[in-house]
């Protein structure tokens, strides 16, 4: 390899316009706080990720003295607090299922941590799972977290090492926010947003196990750029192997909590047949479709026009993995957007039985959406076009 | 804003420095968002912590140096550590019509984060052994030893399998 080779690997490593802007805007608004993205990686691969960026503030854990039984922490992260219409509707209709009360066959204890499965909240695609831990006497650490809103939000450092399964087959998953919420000094509430990356269906009946087997401890980050030394963190039975690690690891407490429950979930969608043309990566697409639940939903782009040459180019592009993105901006209600990235999105390519081809992509909301009251929705690839559905009509499938 | 930084100073510092620290958090992340989220952490803590400088250089080198220690943060971070079998990731590296290019690039990537950081600081930006060192805030020694490993690893990847060495070799 020739030293003028390995430069100009690096010389096509340049930020666009676009980004210079991106950054830019992004470093002014927040006046020294900064901005989480607002794009986002593709999902391109099974096991692909992306976590949420929203956060909420959580105080006490109260259920609803309703019909159909809500945790407030629940209601309260997903929006529908004010709106009990909304949360029998998600009950009544099988989205939400609330675990809470029944301590003894959806709640572990081991190495005397507690975890808790509360509630979830699921659809054909995707779940919502809400579980909260008791570390008893456990050592755990509180922080500061800032939210997508520039807010200050507490958590607690302590992050489990988590596996989710359904029917025994492992669901792509992520913890909401990337952190936890703290309730009180040894008391911890987790949201993980789960389903597959490759949109699979999950099945009737489907079993979900939750496995975790290690919590960790870390310290809190507000330092500019630290190199944190642990420091001894051994609890009196010295069950909790304290450790030093460069980073900001304290404690690691190994154990085995499991839990399996059948999982409820709303079938119920919406679609939205479109032919919207619209221009995306360089290239014509026509959007068909718009397929949503109040928890998640899903757009299909197909070709529009190619020639053969831009069927190549595209069709390269996708064995590159490089070059596609989401266009999906959000789902519009008035004034509001919601954006459906919060938690495992999807970004497929594929050919239909006409042979042309088509991107699907979507993900999971942070909110529960009022279908009711969707107007339309945005996509941008540069610009951002907005889609009314003011004339257009929907059919429901189950 | 610091009273020494006005808006217009700053977009000449962004723009004079935004694509040398832009290669080097990708040479870590290996990921355009990721890789700009971090340029957007550096250049505010860059304007709003204002540190002084003794020189442009003195000023490069910082923001080199913080731009290093954030792209590793996040690779510990929660976000990151979170997102979850990223082991079935590929790299995600911008659209580069000339395969050859991209493969050079892919191989570079993954080289280990000590041996990339060095060799771009060496071989890219021209610092010398010592003063690379002085940036990754190791010795002049230990630089040596990952430029060498480096070679050897991308000499062992590249297929055509040449020689590394000479002036105008890695």
């Amino acid at each position: 390899m020739e030293l003028k080779d390995y430069r100009e690997v690096y010389n096509s490593l340049v930020l666009s316009e676009e980004a210079d802007k991106r950054i830019l805007d992004g470093i002014n608004k927040k006046g020294g706080r900064t901005m989480k993205r607002k794009y986002y990686k593709p999902a391109w691969k099974a096991g692909r990720i992306v976590a949420a960026l929203a956060a909420v503030a959580v105080t006490g854990t109260a259920v609803y003295a309703a019909t159909q039984m809500w945790d407030s922490n629940v209601a309260r992260e997903t929006g529908v607090s004010d709106n009990p219409e909304i949360r029998d509707k998600m009950s009544e209709k099988g989205y939400s299922q609330y675990l809470g009360d029944d301590k003894t066959n959806y709640s572990v204890t081991d190495k005397d941590i507690t975890v808790s499965v509360i509630q979830t909240l699921a659809d054909r695609y995707c779940a919502d799972i809400y579980f909260e831990v008791d570390f008893g006497s456990k050592y755990i650490t509180s922080g500061k977290y800032l939210d997508f809103g520039g807010t200050e939000v507490e958590i607690a450092n302590v992050l489990p090492e988590i596996v989710l399964k359904c029917n025994g087959k492992v669901l792509d998953a992520a913890l909401l926010n990337g952190v936890s919420k703290i309730i009180n000094n040894h008391k911890a509430a987790y949201r993980y947003q789960a389903g597959y990356t490759d949109r699979e269906e999950i099945p009737e009946g489907a079993e979900i196990t939750m496995e975790i087997s290690a919590f960790t401890v870390y310290k809190d980050d507000k330092e500019f750029f630290a190199l944190y030394k642990a420091s001894e963190s051994e609890t009196e039975d010295g069950r909790m192997d304290a450790y030093e690690n460069w980073d900001r690891t304290l404690a690691t407490v190994q154990g085995n909590w499991m839990l399996e429950w059948k999982l409820s979930y709303g079938t119920e969608r919406r679609i939205y047949d479109l032919d919207y043309k619209t221009r995306a990566m360089d290239m014509d697409f026509k959007i068909k479709e718009l397929d949503i639940s109040p928890l998640s939903c899903s757009i299909l782009l197909e070709e529009d026009g190619w020639t053969a040459n831009e069927r190549r180019q595209f069709k390269k592009r996708h064995k590159n993995n490089a070059g596609i993105t989401f266009i999906l901006n959000g789902i519009t209600l008035g004034h509001q957007k919601f954006i459906p990235h919060d938690g495992v999105c999807h970004l497929n390519v594929g050919e239909n039985e006409d042979g042309k081809l088509f991107i699907r992509e979507g993900g999971q909301f942070g909110r529960i959406l009022d279908l009711e009251k969707v107007t339309g929705i945005s996509v941008s690839n540069g610009i951002v076009e907005y889609i009314s559905f003011k004339d257009i009509s929907y059919r429901t499938v189950k | 804003m610091d009273k020494r930084t006005s808006a217009k100073d700053f977009e000449e510092i962004y723009h004079k420095y935004k694509n040398t620290l832009y290669r080097i958090a990708f040479t870590y992340v290996k990921n355009q968002p990721d890789a700009e989220d971090i340029l957007q952490e550096v250049f505010t803590a860059r304007l709003y912590k204002a540190p002084v400088f003794q020189s442009e250089e003195h000023e490069k080198r910082w923001l080199i140096r913080v731009t290093v220690n954030y792209s590793k943060n996040y690779l510990k971070s929660f976000w990151h550590k979170n997102i979850g079998y990223m082991e079935d990731a590929r790299i995600e590296i911008p659209w580069e019509e000339d395969s050859s290019k991209r493969e050079l690039l892919e191989e570079v990537l993954s080289l280990p984060d000590k041996c990339k950081a060095a060799m771009y600081l060496h071989y890219y930006e021209g610092y010398t052994c010592k003063e690379t060192g002085q940036i990754l805030g190791c010795t002049e020694s230990a630089v040596k030893m990952r430029l060498k490993k480096g070679r050897e690893l991308l000499k062992n990847s590249l297929s055509d399998g040449g020689a590394l060495y000479g002036t105008e070799r890695l």
